[in-house]
C-alpha cells in the first residue's frame, strides 16, 4: 500500500462509546474506499470490548449495535455499512438516543 | 373493568366536598390515559377563558391504563392544568409510587377544583377525603413536607405530593414535586397548586387493579424488562441524560450563554463522561421500572454534603446557558430548585435571560439587590434561584418567568426571552435541528422537547437537520403523535426503543390490559385526536397563529456551527415549515382545525358541546 492509495480521518467517541472504547479520539489510517463496514470490522478487531456492546456481527455484516449512530463530519447521521468515508472525515460515534 | 376504574374523583377545596363522576369506556379508549385522560377532562370541565388562578380552574393528575400493573416503566401519571406560563394547556409527567396509589385510591384521574380558606392537606384514602389544617407546612421544602407529612399522619407508607416555597408563592413554573424528589415539572403545575391552596395531597388506597389477560401481559412484561436491560437502553442506564452535553456541544447544538453560541469550550467538568467519573455517587430507579436511568451525583457545601439527580435538561440550564462550567454550582443550584420546588429549565432560562440584560445594561445592581448578574457568575446564579424561590428582590421580576419579566421590564428585553408562547426553551438549539425547531414552535405545550420529540427526527438517517422544509412539517407531526401515545399509554420515552414495531405492540399490550379492542391504526389514531384536542383548547383560550413562533433571537441571529458555518433560521424558513404542519395535520392555512377533521377524530362532540364545569 503506498501513501498515495491511502486514507486518514478520525473518529470521536462520546458516552457508553466512550466508556467502552477507552479513548476519547481515535486517528485511523486505512485504503481509499473505506466504508463504515470496515470501520467497524476495525473496531471489533481493535477494541474486543466493544463486540456487541458497540457493534455486532450479523452475517457477513458488521454494524453498530442499537442504540448508537455515526456523525459523519457533525452532519450526516448514518449507520449504513456502505456509507464511504473521505480523506480527513470525522466520524462521532455518539448515542442514537438524544432525548433527555 | 379491567386496567381502568371508570370513575373519577373530583375534589371541591372551596366547600370542602367530593364526589365521584363516571367516565365512559369508550372516552377512556379514545384518549387512553395521562396527558390524552388529562386534555379531555381539561377540556370538559374547564370553563373558557378562566385564570389558570382562578378558583374554578381544574388541576387534574390522570393514572392511566398500564399503572398498577407489572409492566416495566408504567408508573406514572399526568398532571395537567392551564398553565399560568403560557395560559395554554400544560401537561407534566412525573413517574413514582404515587401514580399506582392514586389508582389504588379507585380513580383513573383525581380533579381538584376550588382554593382552600387555609393551608391545606389533602388526605384521600381510598373513597374517603380529609381537608386537614395543613398551616404547619407552610414554607416547608418539598423534602420536609413529605416527611413531616407522613409523621403527622402517622402513616410511612402514605404517598405524598407536594409544592415548595416556589409553588406556595405562585412562582409560575413551580412544580409538584413527589415521592422523594420527583418532580411534574414544566409549566407551572405548583403554581397552580399553590393558588388553590393546597400544600399537599396524601394517598393511600387498597383497591385492586386488574388486568384482562395477565398471562399474556406477563410473557410480554418479561420481554420488555428484557430489552430494558439490552443495549437500546445502555445510554441511559450507564450515563444518563447528562451524556447529551458532550455529543450536543460538538454538534453544535449546545444552548450557551442565553442562546447566544451552541457551543462552549472548555466543558469537559459538566460532561456525562466526566461527571460518571467526579461526582457520581449512585444510580436510582423510577417506580416499577427496570432501566434505571437516573444518575445521582455529588458536591460539598461548606463541608457538607449535597446529593442530587441531574439530568441534561438540567445541566444546560444551570449551566452553559448561563456560561456555568462548574459542576458542583450546577448540582447545588439544582437541589435548590428540587426543595423549592422550581422547574430548572425555566430557572435556567429565565436566569440567563436576566444575566444578558444585566450585561445590557437593563439590569442594574439596585434592581438584583447587589447580585453582580453576569454570565458565569456562579454565586449570581445560586442567589438567583433563592430569590425566585421565596420572591425576594429580583425574584419579584423573574417568578413569572422570562416572558412574563421581559413585558415587565420593557425596552426591548423580549428580544432575549426565549420561550415559546411563554414556556422556556429545552436545551436543543433549534437553527441546528429544523425540524426540532418546528416542534417546538407549533406544539400545544409551547417550548417542550418531550411533547414534540422532533429531535428524533433530526437526528434520524436520511432526514438533513439543517434543512427547512415544508416534508418537516409531516415529520414533526408523526413525532408528536407518537409521543402523545408514549405519554397517554403512559410508556416512559426512554423505554421507545425497545418496541420493534411501537403501534402494535403498544396496542397489543392495551388490549391485554383493559380487554377493549385497539388496532395499531386506531391508537396512533388516538395520538392524532389527543393532539388536535390539545390544539383546540389553545384555540378556545384565544391561540393564534403568531403563536407558533420561536424567539426573536433564533429568527434574526446566526451562530457559529459545524466548521464555523453561519447557521440560522428565518421567519420564512419556519413560516414554510409551519405550513407543513398545518396541511400534514389538514388544518387551514391559519392553524384552524376544520369540522371534517373534527369529526374524522370523533373530536365533534366535545369540541362543541363542552360545557365547562365540573360541579
Amino acid at each position: 500500500m503506498t501513501k498515495k492509495n491511502v486514507i486518514e480521518f478520525t473518529i470521536e467517541f462520546y458516552g457508553v462509546a466512550q466508556m467502552v472504547i477507552g479513548m476519547k479520539s481515535l486517528r485511523l489510517t486505512m485504503p481509499e474506499g473505506t466504508t463504515l463496514l470496515d470501520i467497524n470490522r476495525v473496531l471489533t478487531q481493535q477494541f474486543p470490548q466493544a463486540t456487541d456492546k458497540i457493534v455486532q456481527k450479523t452475517g457477513g455484516n458488521i454494524v453498530l449495535q442499537q442504540g448508537h449512530i455515526y456523525c459523519l463530519n457533525g452532519s450526516i447521521f448514518t449507520n449504513d455499512p456502505d456509507q464511504p468515508i473521505a480523506p480527513n472525515d470525522v466520524l462521532l460515534l455518539i448515542s442514537s438516543s438524544a432525548g433527555g | 373493568m379491567f386496567g381502568y376504574h371508570g370513575k373519577i374523583l373530583v375534589v371541591d377545596l372551596t366547600s370542602e366536598t367530593s364526589h365521584w363522576i363516571d367516565i365512559e369506556k369508550e372516552h377512556l379508549r379514545q384518549y387512553i390515559g395521562g396527558v390524552g385522560l388529562g386534555a379531555y377532562l381539561l377540556f370538559k370541565f374547564s370553563v373558557p377563558g378562566t385564570d389558570p388562578f382562578d378558583p374554578s380552574s381544574p388541576l387534574i393528575f390522570a393514572t392511566s391504563p398500564l399503572v398498577g400493573t407489572r409492566l416495566t416503566t408504567s408508573s406514572k401519571f399526568a398532571v395537567v392544568s392551564k398553565s399560568p406560563l403560557t395560559g395554554f394547556i400544560n401537561d407534566s409527567l412525573s413517574s413514582s409510587f404515587c401514580a399506582t396509589e392514586l389508582k389504588k385510591c379507585g380513580c383513573d384521574a383525581l380533579i381538584l377544583i376550588g382554593r382552600a380558606k387555609r393551608p391545606t392537606l389533602l388526605f384521600v384514602q381510598n373513597g374517603r377525603v380529609d381537608f386537614l389544617d395543613a398551616k404547619y407546612l407552610t414554607g416547608l421544602t418539598t423534602a420536609e413536607t413529605e416527611k413531616t407529612v407522613k409523621e403527622t399522619l402517622k402513616d410511612y407508607v402514605v404517598r405524598v405530593l407536594s409544592i415548595g416555597p416556589a409553588g406556595e408563592n405562585l412562582v409560575h413554573y413551580a412544580t409538584i414535586s413527589n415521592d422523594g424528589g420527583r418532580h411534574a415539572g414544566r409549566g407551572g403545575a405548583g403554581a397552580v397548586m399553590g393558588s388553590k391552596n393546597l400544600k399537599a395531597i396524601a394517598l393511600n388506597g387498597s383497591h385492586a387493579i386488574s388486568v384482562a389477560q395477565p398471562e399474556l401481559l406477563e410473557g410480554k412484561n418479561r420481554l420488555l424488562r428484557e430489552k430494558s436491560r439490552s443495549n437500546a437502553t445502555a445510554k441511559y442506564r450507564l450515563i444518563g441524560t447528562v451524556d447529551n452535553l458532550a455529543t450536543f456541544n460538538r454538534l453544535r447544538i449546545l444552548p450557551t450563554q442565553n442562546f447566544q453560541f451552541a457551543h462552549v469550550e472548555d466543558s469537559e467538568d459538566l460532561s456525562g463522561e466526566a461527571l460518571q467519573k467526579t461526582a457520581k455517587i449512585k444510580t436510582a430507579h423510577c417506580a416499577n421500572c427496570t432501566i434505571g436511568c437516573e444518575q445521582i451525583f455529588e458536591t460539598t457545601d461548606s463541608g457538607k454534603s449535597i446529593q442530587n439527580r441531574l439530568e441534561y435538561e438540567t445541566l444546560y440550564a444551570l449551566g452553559p446557558l448561563c456560561a456555568i462550567k462548574d459542576r458542583n454550582t450546577v448540582i447545588k443550584a439544582s437541589k435548590m430548585c428540587d426543595l423549592a420546588g422550581l422547574d430548572t429549565v425555566s430557572t435556567g432560562v429565565t436566569i440567563a435571560w436576566a444575566m444578558e440584560c444585566f450585561e445590557q445594561g437593563l439590569l442594574t445592581l439596585k434592581d438584583t439587590e447587589g447580585i453582580e448578574l453576569r454570565f458565569g457568575n456562579t454565586a449570581a446564579l445560586i442567589d438567583c434561584v433563592d430569590a425566585i424561590s421565596n420572591q425576594t428582590g429580583i425574584g419579584k421580576l423573574l417568578y413569572g418567568g422570562c416572558k412574563k419579566a421581559a413585558m415587565t421590564l420593557g425596552q426591548g428585553s423580549d428580544y432575549w426571552a426565549m420561550h415559546v408562547k411563554g414556556l422556556e426553551m429545552p436545551g436543543y438549539e433549534p437553527r441546528g435541528l429544523k425540524t426540532m425547531a418546528l416542534g417546538l414552535a407549533v406544539n400545544p405545550r409551547g417550548a417542550c422537547h418531550n411533547r414534540s420529540s422532533a429531535y428524533e427526527a433530526d437526528f434520524a438517517p436520511g432526514v438533513d437537520r439543517f434543512e427547512a422544509s415544508v416534508e418537516k412539517g409531516k415529520l414533526a407531526a408523526e413525532k408528536e403523535d407518537y409521543s402523545a401515545v408514549l405519554d397517554s399509554m403512559i410508556w416512559c420515552k426512554f423505554l421507545r426503543n425497545c418496541f420493534e414495531d411501537f403501534y402494535t405492540e403498544s396496542s397489543t399490550i392495551y388490549e391485554m390490559v383493559t380487554g377493549m379492542s385497539m388496532t395499531a391504526e386506531e391508537l396512533e389514531r388516538a395520538g392524532t385526536r389527543i393532539n388536535t384536542l390539545r390544539k383546540c383548547f389553545n384555540i378556545r383560550e384565544g391561540w393564534h397563529r403568531k403563536d407558533d413562533t420561536l424567539p426573536r433571537r433564533i429568527l434574526e441571529e446566526t451562530y457559529n456551527g459545524i466548521d464555523k458555518q453561519a447557521t440560522g433560521l428565518t421567519e420564512q424558513e419556519l413560516s414554510l415549515m409551519i405550513d407543513g404542519y398545518y396541511h400534514a395535520r389538514g388544518w387551514d392555512t391559519q392553524g384552524r382545525v376544520p369540522t371534517n377533521v373534527l369529526r374524522n377524530l370523533d373530536l365533534l362532540e366535545i369540541v362543541k358541546s363542552a360545557k365547562g364545569s365540573v360541579k
